[in-house]
């Protein structure tokens, strides 16, 4: 399939500070997804509120924004810049997440921009903890057995029936919610 | 990795040598997966294959599994539908670019169609194939947070990674350990030989940063790899391999060293300085022997295809005993640009940047460039960044390996942080030129008597000091000049192990520490002023500097510059001090001789009493931020400096530059919910691991950006705790008062209490947390308070209240803040939450 040449202008987003868990990762993918873009000539605007990092040069991208990764600033910046489309999967959690954001307010549908590389759809499906169980179980690939819980007690009944040791974390959709799910030891 | 048409491929397959529960960034990774046989290897590419097909995924992704060693049953762990830590891991260690091939997936290309840029002649489509091992292991901030607990959770704590490549599993892990820049070198490095067999048995059950020591030392005593198992959950393979490592340990350390045993050392990568240590001899005789016998390493291409086609882009890794694949360059002249290592905090991706700009400014200016790098994370460890890429440990033995084979013109230091400057003196003993500042001179700026010297040739002041050995010398000299003082190793980057003490008893502490580790180098005791500290990056060209913009910093000197929120332009400095500033820079970088970069810190204490309190003749953490805010290139102007050019020549009016535009406030980030245990509090030592950035017409409205870039998004509940020191009580006023007045409730310990309510600023007292409830502690686990300002006392004793109710705020989501000056800039922020809409600043266009 050749190139998608209605494609012309694209926001990347970015992971913002370095914290434990999200580092400089996602300034090495998302620099050499601008240098990738930008070689077949598509313009770049580039949102990261980290100023240490190589993706907001001006020699990776177009349009260099270092400002709060918040809703308001990307959607005060899209419609500033009028990109086409949007590339969420490069900037790891916290870019995907505004981007996630903006598609269910349909926000990006309202002012013509689009989602490009994996789709929404599929995010939702592997980042939602009971969609990602449901299509696993579909496909037949085994998963810890696993529950969302919203209290201390139905959290304790649950590890008490799948046995000790527990991971707990938090759900992806449930605010307050929590989910425990059987953990295996294995190597 | 799966394109829009439906095919896809699996790009490489990575085992952790650490069981389940171990978050994978916490753990020990090796590349192949190495103890599975080709039946499980075949059904978890199978379900990969399967997984990302039913998830329609059109990009990279990752999957994680939990497989049980001994039957065929696993479980789907996790699915990242995005690039991750993982993914950036696999595409250093395979050289296939998963950025880069989901970006083109992005935007419709098939994998058949986007060509593999390692080989140029193979596509996408071809699945990486590796006759190499790697091993990634985790760089976690144990040094830095010492009260922390070291135990490894499903909860990341690791900053950073480094990774190695070998030809056998052994290799990759020795040069993995000394990667790492934790004062560790082999198996050895942690010592539990004063353990009985029981008590290491028992150890064995925990799971922290020093695990795999403790496994060696069971091999050491004969444990049996069973129990090992049992215990750890780690394969035998692995535990085999340790085995294999410390019988090398024995045979050194009993044997006679032929040229054999020598080889098969080097073989499994013993470093030089190891087996001196273990066979008796000296570090120069084993290189000498090795030399002799021509034991030398020889480097393999990452070629993505295990030599089935030529590698277009040269990315190698050290082998000893095998045939050397590095072709010879000799058209142009070659630099060598040392990188950074791995993410820590005190030098984190600031330093990253520096080396990837100087790379491309030499290539530019017709230079062959090569690094040499070991962390996998980063941009400069990319394929296509240098003309030659060495995944290596930043060693002086294995950087001398490699100007063995490429023979240099010239090495680069000052760009790659405190990794870089260390191997300085080494460089120079292999005959590599360094350019830029010399050697000589970087050795001037961090020995405190010869810099001593050229303060005082330069008639510049600086903070009273003295440099000592020992506790007692510490003490004589805080005693002369009056606490607080400030105490410190000499070369350390982030401060680590500064500290600030009140007291004789401070000082027998701090001393204590320090000396852990065994210091080469003295310990500096300076008189504490507190004053504006002030920053400056700056260019020297031998004759003329450029001063991009002065920074300030919101905190009062005493708090480390990289957890200060910094502000340019300055705002509340003179113009008299603004001149100084720049006179002092241009004094110490002329007689220093910089060429290239240099770093500066001032205190200003009134209205133009000027200090130097620091001096760094290498690029630092403030450059990438100084070089986007101004649009003045730092790094590319330093590094055609570095080559000759002038600055005159280059465009620039030498001096302080005109200041721009827009102010910027750099806003530091932590991670303090992630370490259990570690001690919030702000001081002399470096804390936080990233950054980010405010940029505005305005200084409040930059501010405003720059806190809620840092994730704080107040107000939610409207109360608010203070507990202050008693010589806060007027600052604890003026801030309770503006909290009051934009609708915050106070509640507040008992003096500090009184001194509001006297103010006439309504404050409710609580209770401590050892009277009884509801006190301090229920209040904030209530989860309706919004922000805690705790400000403690300076010295060693830290109350044990105050860290059990920063550590629980922290634990809750809840902001906590400790120093006075912060408050300050965040209630500033707060009273400008009108701020609706915000102007945008695209940086590419700031000149």
């Amino acid at each position: 399939m050749p190139r998608d040449n209605s494609i012309k202008k694209v926001l990347v987003i970015g992971s913002g500070p370095i914290v434990i868990g999200q580092a400089a990762e996602f300034d090495y993918a998302g620099t050499q997804a601008c240098r990738s873009l930008k070689e077949e000539g598509i313009e770049v605007v580039l949102l990261n509120s980290n100023p240490a990092t190589i993706m907001t040069d001006k020699d990776i991208a177009d349009r260099v924004y270092i400002e709060p990764l918040t809703i308001e600033v990307v959607e005060q910046l899209i419609k500033k810049e009028k990109p086409d489309s949007v590339l969420p999967t490069l900037g790891g959690q916290a870019g995907l997440n505004l981007a996630m954001e903006l598609e269910e307010a349909g926000f990006l549908k309202e002012n013509n921009v689009r989602l490009i590389g994996t789709t929404s759809e599929t995010i939702k499906k592997a980042e939602d903890r009971l969609e990602f169980k449901a299509t696993m179980e579909k496909i037949g690939e085994p998963v810890a057995a696993s529950l969302v819980v919203e209290n201390v007690e139905d959290g304790l009944a649950f590890a008490n029936k799948i046995g000790y040791p527990v991971v707990l974390r938090p759900a992806y959709t449930l605010e307050e919610a929590v989910v425990v799910s059987h953990m295996i030891l294995s190597s | 990795m799966r394109d829009g048409a439906g095919n896809c491929i699996t790009v490489c397959n990575m085992e952790n040598i650490d069981p389940v529960g171990v978050h994978t960034g916490d753990s020990i990774v090796v590349a192949p997966s190495q103890t599975l046989g080709d039946k499980e290897y075949q059904m978890l590419r199978t379900s990969a294959l399967n997984i990302i097909s039913e998830l329609n995924i059109t990009g990279g992704c990752n999957v994680q599994y939990a497989l049980h060693p001994e039957t065929f049953e696993y479980c789907v762990i996790e699915v990242n539908p995005r690039v991750s830590r993982s993914s950036a891991l696999a595409s250093k260690a395979t050289g296939y670019p998963i950025a880069k091939v989901a970006a083109k997936i992005a935007l419709g290309y098939n994998l058949d169609e986007i060509k593999n840029a390692i080989t140029q002649k193979t596509y996408a489509s071809f699945e990486p194939m590796l006759d190499y091992v790697v091993v990634k292991i985790p760089r976690l901030p144990f040094d830095k947070f010492i009260s922390a607990k070291r135990t490894l959770t499903t909860q990341m704590k690791a900053t950073g990674e480094v990774m190695s490549i070998c030809n056998n599993f052994e290799g990759a892990l020795m040069k993995a350990i000394r990667s790492l820049e934790q004062h560790v070198d082999s198996l050895m490095s942690y010592d539990f030989t004063d353990l009985t067999d029981d008590e290491l048995i028992d150890q064995l059950k925990k799971v922290d940063d020093m695990r795999m020591w403790r496994i060696a030392e069971a091999c050491r005593r004969g444990i049996s790899y069973n129990l090992i198992h049992e215990i750890t959950k780690v394969d035998e393979w692995f535990i085999d391999k340790f085995a294999i490592i410390t019988e090398m340990e024995t045979a050194l350390k009993t044997q006679e060293l032929t040229p054999e045993l020598l080889a098969e050392a080097k073989r499994i990568e013993f470093p030089d300085n190891v087996i001196a240590q273990l066979t008796g001899k000296t570090e120069q005789e084993i290189h000498d022997m090795r030399h002799a016998n021509g034991i030398v390493a020889a480097y393999k291409i990452v070629d993505t295809c295990a030599a089935e086609f030529a590698a277009e882009t040269p990315y190698y890794y050290s082998v000893y005993g095998s045939e050397n694949e590095v072709e010879q360059t000799k058209d142009k002249k070659k630099v060598l640009v040392l990188g950074s290592g791995p993410i820590r905090i005190g030098q984190g991706i600031e330093f990253d940047f520096c080396s990837v700009h100087c790379t491309w400014a030499f290539a530019k200016d017709g230079y062959e460039t090569i690094i040499v790098n070991n962390n996998p994370e980063t941009v400069s460890t990319d394929f296509d960044i240098a003309d030659k890429l060495y995944f290596e440990p930043l060693t002086a033995e294995d950087v001398e390996s490699i100007v063995d084979i490429e023979k240099p013109d010239g090495a680069v230091v000052q760009f790659g942080g405190q990794t870089a400057i260390k191997l300085t003196e080494a460089l120079m003993k292999m005959g590599v030129p360094i350019l830029g500042t010399s050697a000589e001179n970087v050795d001037k700026a961090e020995d405190r008597e010869l810099f001593d010297e050229i303060l005082e040739e330069c008639e510049i002041p600086r903070p009273t000091g003295g440099t000592v050995f020992t506790a007692e010398e510490a003490k004589e000299v805080a005693n002369r000049l009056g606490y607080p003082v400030l105490v410190r190793p000499s070369y350390v980057l982030g401060g680590q192990g500064m500290q600030i003490a009140i007291n004789d008893n401070d000082i027998d502490e701090f001393i204590g520490i320090i000396n852990r580790i065994a210091q080469d180098h003295p310990i500096l005791v300076d008189k504490y002023l507190q004053g504006k500290e002030i920053e400056v990056d700056a260019v020297c060209d031998g004759t003329d500097i450029l001063i991009p913009g002065i920074m300030e910093h919101i905190e009062r000197a005493g708090i480390h510059s990289g957890d200060s929120i910094s502000v340019y332009p300055a705002q509340s400095l003179t113009e008299g001090a603004k001149a100084k500033i720049a006179e002092y820079t241009r004094r110490l970088a002329k007689s220093l001789h910089v060429i290239g970069m240099i770093n500066i810190q001032f205190i200003v204490c009134g209205e133009d009493d000027v200090y130097v309190i620091e001096v760094n003749p290498r690029s630092s953490r403030t450059v990438p931020y100084i070089s986007k805010v101004t649009g003045i290139p730092i790094v590319p102007l330093a590094t055609q400096v570095i080559t000759g050019k002038k600055i005159k020549d280059l465009g620039y009016t030498p001096g302080l530059q005109p200041e721009a535009d827009y102010v910027a406030v750099k806003m530091p980030v932590f991670s303090f919910e992630k370490i259990r245990g570690a001690d919030i509090s702000l001081g002399p030592e470096m804390k936080s691991t990233g950054e980010c950035l405010g940029i505005a017409k305005t200084f409040d409205e930059a501010l405003y950006k720059a806190f809620i870039g840092a994730g704080i998004k107040l107000p939610k509940h409207k109360n608010m705790i203070m507990t202050v020191r008693d010589e806060d009580h007027a600052d604890a006023v003026e801030i309770g008062r503006r909290f009051e007045k934009i609708g915050y409730h106070i509640f507040a310990t008992s003096g500090t209490a009184r001194a509001l309510n006297e103010a006439g600023v309504k404050a409710t007292p609580v209770r401590k947390i050892e009277q009884e409830s509801p006190n301090l502690l229920d209040l904030i686990l209530g989860h309706k308070i919004d922000l805690v300002i705790d400000i403690p006392a300076q010295g060693a004793e830290h109350s044990r209240d105050g860290f059990v109710i920063r550590r629980n705020a922290i634990e809750t989501g809840v902001n906590v803040l400790t120093a006075i000056d912060t408050a300050y800039a965040l209630i500033t922020s707060l009273e400008n939450t009108d701020i609706k809409k915000l102007s945008l600043i695209d940086i590419a266009k700031v000149q």
